[in-house]
């Protein structure tokens, strides 16, 4: 009764296969151990039949007591180095799925790229449940075929010393079997519908409190707490029928064992009578039952694992580039181990020199607003100063973003010294073109490394003083090696704008673009930018700028309205 | 019944300084019928588990004593249903457990948001409605999976633990101290070894949350990094951080395991020296072989529920800090005290205003945003408020509603004051038409009535047919039982303003404030709300805060107010006809000025 997979390209065993054997090594020893540990209760069950025996009998049992003594001291330190492999295992592969999502996501052009799906906080649950989901899978199989490996030892064991009892065992544990895998299903909707119980509550207390002075001023409190308690009785159904279901599920393993002891003792009746069956037999029946109790709730967790599986795979799916999932379980280069090789950031593209570069009938559009650019020509000459202004809406971050490959292009060329440029988004970075956005976002890491962002650090002072942010360092505790907060925020607006202006003239770029930096910088700071990058020899530069500076520095003035070239002039 | 009143009648309440386990029994305690119903399945499903090895006891000893095999087979038969009951009454237990927790819990839920619906604008300011809902849902449901998981389980393993002792007292007294003080070191072991679990995992919890901050940060950051070609350095400082998650589990695990084999040891060294003993008693002959089967199949049965609740008792922590959160909520007052026992006279209702003065003190230099306004209004007429922002329209406006009290002078209506008001009164006789209409994710009908289901369709639509709006309303998708998006997506402002003026004009209050919305609106709806507007105030007493000089004209007086004082007061015609007057030279200027270009709203924000 599992669910059919609708995602042909989802294929569930191969995605766990992958991440399972992506530290193939780890992954075997962990296997192998946990098999041992879940095989060693045979073991003591056994060791305990021969205690009872004793007992029965008056022989000593102090040797047999250590025995069983020496068998869990085993089973402890099988637990306790397994649960390191797993531990290094899991992370591993968690962090694969990481890996290759974070890259799809960010990586300048090539077939890998991917945009994000939703909005960042939601992607997350991609990162943490669904990644989570991912390798929960694959490691249902250790725990799955140590328990069933266990249930047929068992079996057979029981079947030595009494077959007809053996065989009787199974007849609990194959129909809870399929109890269990019918119910499983049906505890996946309860627990859907509780969950969507749960967000109705709490998106209408949401909006009870955000609105909660309309019904204040209208005296209808009241009745805004009755209809509360319309939707939490109908979240305590949905969560009482979970329960139900959840128990009825979990129960089963303890009243398994149960009724197979029954069971077997109802067959066993002649066996002791006649003193075939000894006390001892019934200690290791008992024990034996109680594990075997246990088999189907793992087969039913399996089942779930791979449901979850299929859905988290695909979910993952949509963080990686359209039709390439297989990205998903790419062998990336994972470093999470001290005696892993570090991971080297990949090299920059190899500079070429620009002497000109063309915008041929460029339109870059957004499907969902209908607004963008449309039809762009422009010529850009080395050592030129090209701004770009016009009104609210028209165009002028999406041009610069196309030309940078953030934006998709629908039609036209770039050329790039006369030659057409096939992957704008992965030529057109550092040392090649570098993009100074109106916003720019910091990452939670030190000052220099915002910068850097893992380049050589040989040009790192040149640039702080480029950009002014000398003065600042000598304030902050560790220079430039000061953590500046998640996103930045440690830092001013406008020091956060100075360390990004940093961070795209790092390489000296052959190609400077530059959004609107009026909103985070004055203008004593923006003339004396504008004045630096000359003579640093960062010459080309295209910028939306208003400001009468930029204007009067320009060789060209481009002037856009809703998405078109209306006027270029030339000085 | 206002707020208060609704709060005194509640099923709890806590004093201030309660501790949160005191506050839950007293919250589960007036469930009498459904605790004793619990009580009994829980100690069925605690000693269910202590048959079984009774049963094999039995069995081995019989058996050994030759015993008919229709003894031995009924034995047998006896195990099977055991298993089955066991079975039934688990589920009896969470279906019990859960039905009683969830009951409880959302009486809680009702309580709390009745609480902080009563609470005034100042608190509602400083918390997020996020944090209400975290508050209000969020803590309450930790302490319902409290109740359902932990306290049902340990009640259970209790009755077991007990039980246990019971019955093996009963055969060998000497075993049974025995078995009490094994019980007593596993028990401490457990609990000893608790807090150190959850400790050992907020290390790597910690590191977790770090890890996905930074991945956060980088996909909004996205652009950034593939323009700048950074890409490959983000996934590294991923695999950093990562490597960071790795050694602080391995730390935890590396204690964890030491914790784990130190409560399997007391099972297992138990078990063993039970066993021991065992051999011992069975050689001099006191005890049977079942017995000895029995003691040892004891210790072995506690192993699972023990360390279930050990793995649970992050919950305990979790639902006792939930519960000090609901009753410090609780114990937020409102700085509006619902004192009055007065009620309004029946009818319109005149306004007066008697040297009513407002000023934020909280500041070294007190500033007065209201100043000694005195001013009569006439049951029944209309007034248009004027001024620009900070002219102190706002705040005006909240006095008027009570909203905030007066620092000196009274607001009175139909001559009582407003404090002598019963609060329920007072918002029942009077109403008020935001700026900021507030449209919420449900049907227009809900929208109209506020979720009050006594109100029937047919007095909706009277309402809307008064209003001249019952056609707008059937001319959407499904009537009145079209869905409005959050927030009121697929309503305009201007539609947001009607839906406002309907709901006031449901409630039939004697004194309205309108604050009038001053977004643009097309033209076909803003005769809507003209011609609604016009009908509401006709008989009533109105106070307009105008944001165009158009509406103003229509009423029958005019205040306008300028740093808190009334610079101007009169009837609308003769204001209009003195051509000094502040009112003829604004509209000098052109009706259909808008007075203040950032508008205000009135009600929901202000100054602070």
């Amino acid at each position: 009764m599992s669910r059919r997979n609708t995602r042909p390209d989802i294929r569930p065993f191969a995605f766990g296969w992958t991440s399972g054997t992506f530290r193939a090594g780890l992954w075997s020893k962990t296997w192998s151990l946990w098999m041992l540990y879940y095989l060693v209760p045979l073991l003591t069950g056994w060791l305990l039949k021969l205690v009872f025996d004793a007992l029965e009998t008056s022989e000593s049992i102090n040797r047999l007591l250590l025995a069983i003594g020496m068998a869990e001291a085993i089973r402890w330190a099988l637990f306790g180095s397994a649960i390191f492999f797993v531990v290094r295992w899991w992370l591993a592969a968690i962090t694969l799925f990481r890996t290759n999502m974070l890259e799809a996501q960010t990586v300048s052009g090539g077939p890998k790229a991917a945009t994000l799906p939703g909005s960042p906080a939601e992607a997350i649950t991609r990162f943490t449940d669904d990644a989570r989901d991912g390798v929960l899978w694959p490691d249902s199989w250790v725990d799955g075929s140590g328990v069933v490996l266990f249930g047929v030892g068992a079996l057979i064991v029981m079947a030595t010393i009494d077959a007809r009892a053996a065989l009787i065992a199974l007849v609990p544990l194959a129909v809870v079997t399929v109890v269990t895998r019918a119910l499983t299903p049906r505890l996946h909707d309860a627990r859907a519908a509780d969950r969507a119980a749960g967000s109705r509550v709490n998106a209408f207390l949401g909006e009870v409190f955000s609105g909660q002075l309309a019904f204040r001023l209208a005296g209808r409190e009241r009745a805004a707490v009755v209809q509360l308690e319309h939707y939490t009785a109908i979240r305590r159904r949905t969560a009482v029928r979970d329960a139900v279901l959840q128990q009825a599920i979990d129960g089963m393993s303890s009243s398994t064992g149960d009724v197979t002891i029954g069971l077997t003792l109802l067959v066993l009746v002649p066996a002791v009578q006649s003193g075939q069956f000894s006390a001892g037999d019934m200690a290791l029946f008992v024990a034996y039952a109680v594990q075997l109790g246990e088999v189907p709730r793992y087969i039913a967790r399996l089942i779930t694992a791979r449901e979850q599986a299929i859905v988290a795979y695909g979910r993952m799916g949509e963080m990686v580039a359209p039709g390439r999932i297989d990205d998903l379980v790419h062998r990336a280069h994972v470093t999470i181990e001290d005696h892993d090789t570090p991971r080297q950031r990949d090299a920059d593209p190899v500079r070429v020199g620009l002497d000109r570069l063309e915008l041929r009938g460029v339109s870059a559009v957004y499907e969902s607003t209908q607004g963008g650019v449309r039809d762009i020509d422009l010529t850009i000459e080395r050592g030129s100063f090209t701004v770009i202004t016009g009104g609210v809406g028209a165009g002028k971050s999406t041009l610069l973003r196309a030309m940078v490959g953030l934006v998709p292009m629908s039609g036209g060329s770039v050329m790039w010294n006369g030659v057409e440029v096939d992957d704008i988004a992965a030529w057109c970075v550092p040392p090649n073109v570098a993009h100074l956005p109106q916003l720019p976002r910091l990452f939670s890491e030190s000052l220099a490394e915002n910068v850097l962002l893992g380049r050589d650090p040989a040009r790192l002072a040149d640039v702080i003083d480029l950009v002014s942010l000398g003065h600042d360092l000598q304030s902050m505790p560790d220079g430039a090696n000061t953590m500046v907060g998640a996103r930045g925020l440690r830092l001013s607006g406008g020091q956060a704008q100075r360390v990004a202006t940093a961070r795209s003239l790092l390489t000296q770029p052959e190609l400077l673009v530059v959004d609107d930096l009026s909103s985070a910088l004055d203008v004593a700071t923006e003339r004396e930018l504008w004045d630096r990058l000359a003579s640093l020899g960062v010459s080309t530069i295209v910028a939306v700028s208003h400001r009468r500076l930029a204007l009067d520095r320009a060789d060209q003035v481009v002037t856009l309205d809703n998405g078109r070239i209306t006027d270029i002039v030339k000085h | 019944m206002n707020a208060d009143q609704w709060w005194a009648t509640s099923s709890f309440a806590p004093m201030d300084d309660q501790s949160p386990w005191r506050a839950l029994v007293g919250l589960v305690t007036p469930h009498r019928f459904m605790l004793t119903m619990m009580a009994l399945v829980l100690a069925a499903s605690g000693a269910l588990p202590l048959i079984g090895p009774l049963l094999i006891a039995k069995f081995i000893d019989d058996a050994a004593n030759g015993a008919s095999s229709n003894h031995l087979l009924t034995l047998a038969a006896i195990y099977v249903a055991l298993g089955l009951s066991r079975q039934v009454m688990s589920v009896a237990v969470a279906w019990t457990a859960s039905d009683l927790a969830w009951r409880v819990t959302n009486e809680l839920r009702s309580d709390l948001a009745t609480h902080v619906l009563g609470l005034d604008l100042a608190f509602h300011r400083s918390t997020s409605p996020g944090e209400l809902v975290s508050r209000v849902d969020g803590d309450v449901t930790a302490v319902s999976e409290f109740i359902a998981n932990f306290a049902v389980k340990a009640a259970a393993a209790g009755v077991t633990l007990v039980g246990l002792i019971m019955v093996v007292l009963w055969r060998d007294w000497r075993i049974g101290l025995g078995m009490a003080l094994y019980l007593v070191i596993a028990v401490g072991t457990m609990y000893l070894l608790r807090n150190r679990a959850v400790d050992e995992a907020a290390g790597e919890q910690a590191a977790t949350g770090r890890l996905l901050g930074e991945i956060e940060e980088r996909l909004a950051g996205a652009d950034d990094l593939r323009s700048n070609g950074g890409g490959s350095h983000a996934v590294a400082t991923l695999q950093t951080a990562s490597a960071r998650v790795l050694r602080s589990w391995l730390r935890a695990e590396r204690r964890g395991v030491g914790l784990w084999v130190m409560s399997n040891a007391v099972f297992v060294i138990g078990g063993l020296v039970i066993l021991a003993v065992d051999a011992a008693m069975l050689q001099r002959g006191a005890i049977t072989l079942g017995t000895a089967y029995l003691v040892f199949q004891y210790t072995q049965i506690l192993r699972e529920p023990l360390g279930k609740l050990a793995d649970e008792t992050e919950r305990v922590q979790r639902a006792a800090g939930g519960m000090s959160r609901t009753i410090k909520l609780l114990g937020e007052r409102s700085t509006i005290p619902d004192s009055g026992t007065a009620t309004l006279p029946v009818g319109a209702l005149d306004l007066d205003l008697d040297q009513l003065g407002f000023e934020y003190r909280d500041e070294s230099e007190p500033t007065k945003v209201i100043d000694n306004l005195t001013l009569s209004i006439p049951a029944g007429t209309s007034v248009g408020v004027l001024g620009r922002t900070g002219s102190g329209k706002t705040t005006l406006a909240r006095l008027l509603l009570r909203l905030v009290e007066p620092t000196s002078g009274t607001v009175s209506l139909g001559g009582v004051a407003l404090t002598d008001v019963a609060l329920a009164d007072l918002r029942a006789r009077t109403g008020v038409v935001s700026q900021d209409v507030h449209l919420f994710a449900a049907s227009i009908r809900d929208n109209l009535v506020l979720f009050d289901h006594t109100i029937d369709d047919d007095a909706v639509r009277a309402a809307l047919d008064e209003l001249d709006l019952l056609d707008w309303v059937e001319a959407m998708p499904e009537g009145l039982d079209t869905e409005l998006g959050p927030g009121g997506t697929g309503l305009s402002a201007g539609e947001g303003q009607l839906i406002a003026l309907t709901r006031l004009f449901l409630r039939s209050p004697d004194f309205v404030l309108l604050d009038e919305a001053s977004s643009r609106v097309d033209p076909d709806t803003e005769a809507r709300i003209t011609a609604a507007i016009d009908r509401l105030i006709a008989g009533r007493t109105a106070v307009v805060i105008a944001h165009r000089l158009s509406t103003v004209e229509r009423l029958d007086e005019i205040v306008v107010l300028e740093d808190g004082v009334m610079v101007e007061h009169g009837p609308t015609r003769a204001l209009r006809a003195d051509p000094t007057s502040r009112y003829a030279r604004l509209l000098a200027l052109g009706a259909d000025i808008a007075l203040d270009e950032a508008a205000d709203p009135v009600l929901d924000r202000g100054p602070r």
